[in-house]
């Protein structure tokens, strides 16, 4: 893997929980003042990245298959849940993540609460409002962080595209100072989906003995295998919804007539 | 502590397992399988492919019948 591949996997994969954190984060910060919130949010970046300093040279002095089997292990299981999720909302299964909506629940809820000081923060809820937020969906980037980056041994460059990723989108979300609802999240969550369940399957196998046809070059025919899948999926998804929707069409007439 | 623990445990749980644990399960299983072929003299490397194959189709058409 390229360190060019690595640093576009990992910025894209956090993209789209920086997109969910800086959600709760405005929502923190227009309802309960954005001192607070900023210092909730830097105290759980501060946390994540504790953690990954801390796990991360831990990680890469483990034998290179070893921490392929189960780092590429780990990574598979959440790639292809990623994926999953990715398909159903894309199929109309699930309603898609919607951060028009959750911005409104979380600033109402905010709104409510009795304001209360503790020490330097100005009110207690809005920087826990935001540290949680920002530690929840931070684990996830720290997860991936740890996993790609302790893999190809370039945690430095993984933390980078992370940090990269957090920047562009939080900067993003205070200019504008609502959600960023045209991110097209779910794209990104499938285009994520399919680089983390194609890595971890490579690196799994790779891990567990199983030598790749091609060695690194299986890459290219894995991912976009694993893509066409979820495309498929998503596509039998939409029809199927589609056949059910005019079934349903069809019926309502006769139910009236009847 | 015990609510803090437990909350902890779902959270890593839904971090790693997610929404359907037979995937999860599954994929373990078929990493195990790699393992195991891997020592044989017969090519291993198609394995975790054909499960990807297997499982998610399975897994998303499961959760779409349940929820039509």
């Amino acid at each position: 893997m390229s360190a060019g591949a690595l640093f576009i996997a990992v910025f894209l994969a956090c993209t789209v929980e920086a997109v969910e954190a800086t959600t709760i984060v405005l929502a923190a910060g227009l309802a309960r003042g954005w001192r607070s919130a900023a210092y909730g949010a830097v105290a759980a970046v501060a946390v994540l990245t504790v953690v990954v300093a801390a796990l991360g040279p831990a990680l890469t002095a483990i034998p290179t298959d070893a921490l392929r089997l189960v780092i590429g292990t780990f990574l598979l299981v959440f790639g292809v849940q990623w994926l999953r999720k990715a398909v159903l909302r894309a199929g109309g299964v699930t309603a898609l993540h919607d951060e028009e909506a959750i911005f409104q629940r979380k600033l109402a809820t905010a709104e409510r609460a009795a304001p209360q000081r503790r020490g330097t923060v100005p009110d207690w809820y809005g920087f826990t409002l935001a540290f949680q937020g920002v530690l929840l969906e931070g684990t996830e980037v720290a997860f991936i962080v740890l996993t790609f980056g302790s893999n190809q041994h370039a945690i430095p460059l993984a933390s980078a595209a992370a940090g990269a990723a957090i920047l562009l989108v939080g900067a993003a979300g205070f200019a504008v100072r609502a959600p960023l609802a045209r991110v097209p999240e779910n794209a990104l969550k499938f285009l994520v989906g399919v680089m983390l369940t194609g890595f971890g399957a490579f690196w799994a196998a790779e891990g567990a003995g199983a030598r790749w046809p091609g060695s690194d070059a299986a890459l290219l025919v894995l991912l976009p295998g694993i893509a066409v899948l979820g495309l498929l999926l998503t596509a039998g998804l939409r029809r199927q919804g589609r056949a059910r929707d005019r079934l349903t069409a069809a019926a309502s007439p006769t139910q009236q007539a009847s | 502590m015990g609510r803090r623990v437990r909350a902890l445990a779902a959270f890593v749980y839904d971090l790693v397992i997610g929404d359907d644990w037979r995937v999860a399960l599954g994929l373990a299983m078929a990493v195990a399988v790699t393992a195991a072929v891997s020592r044989t003299a017969f090519a291993s490397w198609w394995l975790l492919p054909a499960a990807i194959l297997a499982l998610l189709p399975w897994s998303v058409w499961r959760t779409a019948r349940r929820r039509a």
